[in-house]
């Protein structure tokens, strides 16, 4: 398959804005995808990722700034014309046809002069099958396939055309947890395999920091942050990213990770350090979650610790520890 | 042999209703037919039915009818079409406008066509001289039939199309189909299965109508003249029987071309099956 993303190219994006009624869904958005970088646009819902990757496949057109691939100026091509291969959320499949149909319509409806023989279109149909591993499947329609199966073809369909670039929003949005986390690994996979460049959407964050050459924060419109994940994940730009990345509980007027509060039996020594009540404990899971009251404030504090820590505390709800922050954070905003 | 779906009870209340009632209305009034046709023998029977103008009236009534079905299923998509993919002024009013047919008696359609396209109504006075006469030939009953029928084709069609997923389009488009390719492959394969039913409903319609036909066809023997007509006929002259004959003939026949259609139909509608294993 090494010749399956065809010649791949890199995506600029600059200064799109774009307008729906009164909303403004992206406000001055530029960025840069590599040629063969895997890239994740992170953000909650209604914070414009999934508007922008529908710019960038030529689906809706911008108010105004630029798209371009390998620096040749895109904005106005139609979408038939991107040679982007686009996966849907929710997979969009032709109901009419079966999986092998599915995979194989981007090769039949081109042009003549262009469109590969009926055994070429077998032979590369096959060879997709195989690489989602669906072969056995070829001759069901969608209905009679599971969410991550319908994904699957939904990919393979998409990189039959042999697309410059590949966007995927949402692409396991609509599937379980455990699917998910396989489908995920899969992508990298494969795409460590393909080298095409490719953007998905994506509201998980654990899902754009393990799966992401870079990600992209985004909040109203805007890009907050772009980075490798680590990058990101240690270097917060602000409150927003920070707390969209992991969760965060604030102690002493700044942010901190529950993993990062520290709490025993000892007396108050830190100088950050304050006594506080347990209110809860959740021991299901690979770490204990613990809420906490502070005695002076009532403030709420949540901590995460070690299930090897927590034996050794053995602290129940009611009783009275000290609690501090190893790492804390303060963004100015 | 039975098939008892899900774990909702019901299955037998709602099968020996339908069994009831069909009995009731359709059943026991259709076998009475097949009776009384019984009663008149073979021989008499076969004798009304192969007569030349009770054939020549199935001609009118089975070709006219297959004739509206079809320009009803291409004027009906084109409607539909419009109404669910476009907006346009007045476009709630066009919407109510359809369904007029199925309200109005057919009577009145039938006279209101006729002064329409008679020779020298409003219509028809600009068609005579083009040598296209509508009113009292085939022709004029196809036109009746179709205003008949078209309400059928329009509201089977548009549900499906309401339900229509935009991003299959796109999906389509994104792969580089042209605009008439996301038509054609994508679109129109989706939207079959609904017009071959309001296909067969209008066909089925257009079989059975009488009303709005008698004005319009001018029931020239052996030309424009209806089988529902000649029941009518038959049973003026008190031949019960013979009335009886042509309808079973006419019953038979579109019982097999509707079983047909649904069979094409289930075979369009394949995909809609889930069989997950």
């Amino acid at each position: 398959m090494e010749d399956a993303g065809g010649q791949s190219v890199s995506i600029e994006v600059r200064n799109i804005r774009k307008h729906f009624g009164s909303f403004e869904v992206l406000r001055d958005v530029s960025l840069r995808v590599e040629d063969g970088e895997l890239f994740a646009l992170l953000g909650p819902s209604g914070s414009g990722k999934t508007s922008l990757l529908r710019i960038i496949a030529g689906l809706d057109y911008p108010d105004s700034g630029t798209i371009h691939f390998n620096e040749e100026d895109a904005t106005k091509a139609a979408a038939r014309e991107r040679q982007v291969g686009f996966v849907f959320q929710h997979y969009a499949l032709f109901r009419h046809m079966t999986v092998f149909e599915n995979i194989a319509f981007g090769l039949r409806v081109r042009p003549r002069v262009t469109r590969p023989n009926e055994y070429t279109i077998r032979e590369k149909v096959n060879e997709l099958l195989k690489l989602i591993q669906l072969t056995p499947l070829a001759d069901r329609y969608p209905s009679q396939l599971s969410g991550g199966q319908r994904q699957r073809v939904a990919l393979a369909r998409a990189l039959a055309v042999e697309p410059k670039v590949l966007l995927l929003d949402e692409p396991f949005g609509a599937l379980d947890a455990r699917v998910r986390k396989e489908l995920r690994r899969w992508l990298r996979n494969l795409h460590d395999e393909l080298h095409v460049a490719s953007v998905f959407v994506t509201h998980d964050q654990e899902e754009a920091l393990e799966v992401a050459d870079r990600v992209a924060i985004m909040r109203l419109g805007r890009i907050e942050q772009t980075g490798a994940p680590a990058e990101v994940y240690d270097s917060p730009a602000n409150a927003f990213v920070y707390g969209f990345l992991g969760d965060m509980t604030l102690f002493n007027g700044t942010f901190v990770r529950p993993h990062d509060i520290e709490i025993s039996r000892n007396a108050v020594h830190g100088p950050g350090a304050v006594y506080a009540t347990v209110r809860f404990i959740g021991d299901a899971g690979g770490l204990v979650r613990v809420e906490l009251r502070r005695e002076d404030t009532n403030e709420e504090i949540k901590a995460e610790i070690s299930r090897e820590r927590y034996r050794e505390l053995a602290i129940r709800v009611g009783d009275y520890v000290n609690v501090e922050a190893r790492h804390s954070r303060v963004f100015s905003e | 042999m039975f098939k008892r779906p899900g774990v909702l009870p019901g299955f037998w209340p709602a099968y020996s209703y339908s069994v009831l009632y069909l009995s009731l209305i359709v059943l026991i009034p259709l076998s009475a037919v097949f009776l009384k046709a019984a009663t008149a023998g073979w021989p008499k029977i076969w004798q009304t039915i192969s007569s030349p103008r009770v054939v020549a009236a199935y001609e009118v009534s089975f070709g006219a009818s297959l004739a509206a079905a079809i320009a009803s299923v291409v004027i009906g998509f084109v409607i539909a079409w419009a109404l669910e993919r476009y907006e346009f002024p007045g476009k709630s009013f066009v919407d109510a406008l359809v369904d007029i047919p199925f309200a109005l008696p057919t009577a009145v359609a039938g006279i209101s066509l006729t002064s329409l396209y008679a020779p020298n109504g409003w219509l028809g006075r600009y068609l005579t001289p083009l040598g296209i006469k509508v009113a009292f030939t085939p022709l004029g009953i196809t036109i009746a039939l179709i205003f008949i029928g078209l309400p059928f084709v329009v509201r089977s069609v548009q549900p499906v199309m309401e339900d229509a997923d935009h991003e299959v389009e796109e999906a389509a488009s994104s792969l580089g189909a042209s605009r008439w390719q996301v038509f054609r492959r994508v679109l129109f394969p989706a939207f079959r299965p609904a017009l071959l039913t309001g296909f067969a409903l209008a066909f089925a319609r257009g079989l059975g109508e009488y009303g709005s036909v008698v004005f319009i066809s001018g029931n020239l023997p052996m030309k424009t003249e209806i089988a529902p007509l000649l029941i009518i006929a038959k049973l003026e002259q008190y031949d019960y029987a013979g009335a009886a004959a042509i309808a079973v003939a006419m019953l038979v026949a579109s019982f097999f071309l509707l079983f047909l259609i649904n069979f094409i139909q289930g075979r369009s509608r394949r995909f809609m099956e889930t069989k997950l294993s």
